[in-house]
C-alpha cells in the first residue's frame, strides 16, 4: 500500500531509478502474509512404493558396502557376512525396479529413464547407478554362488574383482535418494540437502546390518559372526542416534519442524522411528554390553526393530515433506534453501 | 470466403487467409527462431478479466476443472495446475500500511492488486534440470515444454519447481504447463493469453525488448509517485536468485512476492546435488571404516 504523496513501502525504491541491481534484502520485514495461505508449491506425487523402494534401496547399497568389507578382512569367520551380503544385495537390487516402475504414472514408458542422462537431475544419475549396481551386483553375486558351489579360489578373486565397483555403486545407491529429494524445492528436503543423503546412509547401514543379523541367526552362522554383526550394529546404532539428532536440531533452527510434529506423522516419527528404531536397537546393546551377555533372542528383536523403525524413518520423510511443501510459511522463510 | 485486406499485402501467403508473421502486427515483434521470448506481465494494467485464463484453456483445450467459488475474492481457479496454465490471483488490500482500515483509494487499481500467473519459463529451468527422461527441453524460442509422448510420469520436476506450476495430470499419468503455446509460436502467432489480453497487461515478445520497456515503465511509476513498482524475475531482480538468472515471464508487482503468492528468493535445486551426492560418499566411506572395526578381530 502506497499513499499518495509517495510513502515508502517494503518494496520498491523512493528515487525514479528502475535498477535493481542489488536484491532486496529487506526479508526481515515479512510479517507472514500468504495469498489466503494457500500453497506455494506442489507436493510430490510420492507415496508408500517410493518409501518402500528407498528402503529396500538402501538395504541393498549399504549390503553390498558391508559384504566387501567383511571380504577385505580375510578373515574366515567373515565369510557368511560376504555371501550373505552379496545376496541380499542382488535381492534389493531385483526388487527396487519394481517399486520404481509400479510409482510411475505411466509405467509402460519406464525405459525412457535410459533415454538420456543428466548430471543435474539426481533421478537421472539415481537410473544409471541402479543399472550398473543391478549388473554389478548380479555378476558378484553369481560368482559367490560359483565360489560357494565349486570351491576354486579364481572365483572368489574375480568377486572380489566385481565386488569393488559394485561397492562404489552401491555407496551412491544407498544415498543418492537422500541427494534426491533435497535437490527439490520442498522445504523440509531443500534445508537438509546435506544430511538427509548422511542419514539415508547410515539408516540403510543399520537396516542392512539388521537383516545381516537375522539371517545369521535362521541359517545358524557361528556365533562369531553373530557376535561381529552386533558390534558393527550397536556402533551404527550410535551413529544413527547422533545423527538423526543433528537433522532435528538443523530442522527446528530452520523453523521447519512442524511437518513432523503433527499427527500422524509425529506419531510414526516418533514411535515408529526414534524408538523403535534407534533407542530399542541402542537399549539392548547397550544392555548386552554393561552385562556382557548376548541373548540370541534380544538380538533378533533390536534388529527386527532397526528394520521396522528404517522403515518408518523413509515414510516419515516422504509425507513430512509432501506436508512441508503445501505450507507457504514454510516456504517462505527458506530464502537460500541450504 | 473472401480474403482479409490485411491478408493480401502479404503476397508470399501460401494460403489466402494465413499470416506469415501475424505477431508482427499483434505484438509488435517478429518470432524467429534461435531468438528468445517471454512474457512481461504488468499488474498494475490488469484488470482481472481473466481472457487470459479462457484463452489459454480454449487454445490448448484444456479441461475445466471442479466448478467452487472458493471464497478468495474473484479468484475461483486457485491454483495453476496441470489443467489451468494461467491463473489470475485477486488480493484486495482492505488495509493500509497501519492496519487500519484504508479510507482513501490508492492512485492505482483501487487498493486491488491483481495478477495473472504462468509457468515463468526460467532460465535455467529446475524442472528441465530434473527431468530423467529429457521430456522437458528448451524450444529454439527459449521456452521450457514437455514433451507429451516422452514423459513418464515420475514427477520429479513437480516438486523441484520454485513456483508450483508444473503438475502431473492424475487421469492422463503425464506432467503438463503452459507451453508459451509453443505450436503458435511456431505459426509466427503470439500466445493465446497475450493476444486475449485486453489492457496489454501481459506483452508478449523479445526478452531484451521486453525488458527494456519494463525498466521504463518502472521509472514511470516511480515518477508518478507510485515507489513499490519493482520488477520480479528480471535479471537481477527478485524472483531471479540464487542460481535461477531469469524468468522468461516475469513482472511488475506493487507489492511483496509473498502477498501474489511468489516466493522471493528461489533457488536452483540442482545447486544441492554435488554436495548432497559427496555428503552420501563421505558417510557411506564412514561407515565403510566403521564396519572394518566391527568386523576384524574378536
Amino acid at each position: 500500500m502506497v499513499s499518495p504523496n509517495g510513502e515508502r513501502a517494503p518494496y520498491g525504491r523512493q528515487d525514479t531509478s528502475a535498477d535493481q541491481s542489488a536484491v532486496d534484502s529487506s526479508h526481515s520485514n515479512y510479517r507472514g502474509e500468504t495469498y489466503y495461505g494457500r500453497p506455494v508449491l506442489k507436493p510430490s506425487p510420492y507415496g508408500q512404493l517410493i518409501a518402500s523402494y528407498l528402503f529396500v534401496g538402501g538395504i541393498a547399497g549399504a549390503s553390498q558396502i558391508i559384504a566387501t568389507v567383511a571380504d577385505w578382512t580375510g578373515d574366515r569367520r567373515n565369510r557368511f557376512i560376504t555371501r550373505a551380503g552379496r545376496y541380499l544385495s542382488l535381492a534389493g537390487i531385483l526388487a527396487s525396479p519394481l517399486f520404481l516402475i509400479a510409482d510411475l504414472r505411466t509405467p509402460e514408458r519406464w525405459y525412457n529413464m535410459l533415454r538420456i542422462f543428466r548430471r543435474t537431475s539426481p533421478m537421472s544419475i539415481g537410473s544409471w547407478t541402479l543399472s550398473a549396481f543391478g549388473g554389478l551386483s548380479g555378476i558378484t553375486a553369481m560368482l559367490q554362488f560359483l565360489a560357494d558351489r565349486r570351491r576354486r579360489p579364481v572365483y572368489r578373486r574375480v568377486a572380489r574383482a566385481f565386488a569393488l565397483p559394485a561397492t562404489g555403486a552401491g555407496a551412491i545407491v544407498a544415498t543418492y535418494t537422500g541427494t534426491l529429494l533435497g535437490s527439490t524445492s520442498t522445504p523440509l528436503w531443500a534445508r537438509a540437502s546435506r544430511l538427509l543423503p548422511a542419514l539415508f546412509g547410515i539408516s540403510a547401514a543399520a537396516t542392512s546390518t539388521a537383516a545381516l543379523t537375522l539371517a545369521a541367526h535362521a541359517s545358524g552362522a557361528s556365533r562369531i559372526t553373530a557376535r561381529r554383526l552386533e558390534r558393527l550394529a550397536a556402533m551404527i546404532a550410535g551413529i544413527e542416534f547422533l545423527a538423526s539428532a543433528a537433522l532435528d536440531r538443523h530442522w527446528e533452527r530452520g523453523h521447519l519442524a512442524a511437518p513432523l510434529k503433527q499427527p500422524p506423522t509425529a506419531t510414526a516419527y516418533r514411535a515408529g522411528y526414534k524408538t523403535l528404531g534407534i533407542a530399542v536397537p541402542m537399549l539392548v546393546h547397550g544392555v548386552s554390553v554393561a552385562t556382557g551377555r548376548r541373548s540370541r533372542r534380544a538380538s533378533i528383536c533390536a534388529a527386527a526393530a532397526t528394520l521396522i523403525g528404517g522403515y518408518f524413518l523413509r515414510s516419515v520423510i516422504i509425507h513430512a515433506g509432501r506436508d512441508s511443501a503445501r505450507r507457504p510459511e514454510d516456504y517462505f522463510q527458506v530464502t537460500e534453501a541450504d | 470466403m473472401s480474403v482479409h485486406p490485411r491478408a493480401r499485402e502479404y503476397t508470399e501467403s501460401l494460403l489466402p487467409g494465413v499470416i506469415p508473421q501475424e505477431a508482427e502486427l499483434t505484438a509488435g515483434t517478429r518470432i524467429e527462431p534461435g531468438r528468445s521470448y517471454g512474457f512481461f506481465t504488468d499488474t498494475t494494467l490488469c484488470i482481472g478479466c481473466k481472457a487470459c485464463e479462457v484463452a489459454c484453456k480454449e487454445w490448448n483445450e484444456l479441461p475445466a476443472e471442479e466448478f467452487k467459488l472458493t471464497g478468495d475474492s474473484y479468484d475461483n481457479t486457485g491454483a495453476l495446475s496441470a489443467t489451468t496454465w494461467r491463473h489470475v490471483s485477486f488480493i484486495e488490500k482492505l488495509k493500509d500500511a497501519n492496519g487500519d482500515r484504508a479510507t482513501e483509494l490508492a492512485p492505482f487499481q483501487s487498493n486491488w492488486l491483481m495478477m495473472s500467473d504462468v509457468c515463468k519459463h526460467c532460465s535455467p529451468a529446475p524442472c528441465l534440470e530434473s527431468c530423467p527422461t529429457g521430456a522437458l527441453f528448451r524450444t529454439e524460442f527459449d521456452t521450457v515444454v514437455v514433451q507429451q509422448d516422452i514423459c513418464n510420469g515420475c514427477g520429479y520436476c513437480v516438486p523441484a519447481c520454485p513456483f508450483g506450476v508444473v503438475e502431473v495430470n492424475v487421469p492422463d499419468g503425464k506432467a503438463h504447463k503452459c507451453t508459451l503455446c509453443y505450436d503458435r509460436l511456431k505459426g509466427g502467432l503470439e500466445p493465446a493469453c497475450a493476444k486475449a489480453c485486453p489492457t496489454d497487461s501481459i506483452q508478449f515478445g523479445e526478452i531484451s525488448a521486453l525488458h527494456d520497456r519494463a525498466r521504463k515503465r518502472v521509472e514511470c511509476l516511480h515518477a508518478q509517485g507510485r515507489s513499490d513498482a519493482y520488477l520480479y524475475g528480471a535479471r537481477d531482480t527478485l524472483g531471479a536468485t540464487n542460481g535461477i538468472n531469469r524468468l522468461n515471464a516475469f513482472f511488475l508487482l506493487t507489492d511483496r512476492p509473498e502477498v501474489y503468492n511468489l516466493p522471493p528468493q528461489p533457488s536452483l535445486p540442482s545447486r544441492r546435488v554435488l554436495p548432497g551426492l559427496l555428503s552420501g560418499l563421505a558417510t557411506m566411506a564412514a561407515i565403510a571404516i566403521t564396519a572394518i572395526v566391527a568386523l576384524a578381530g574378536e
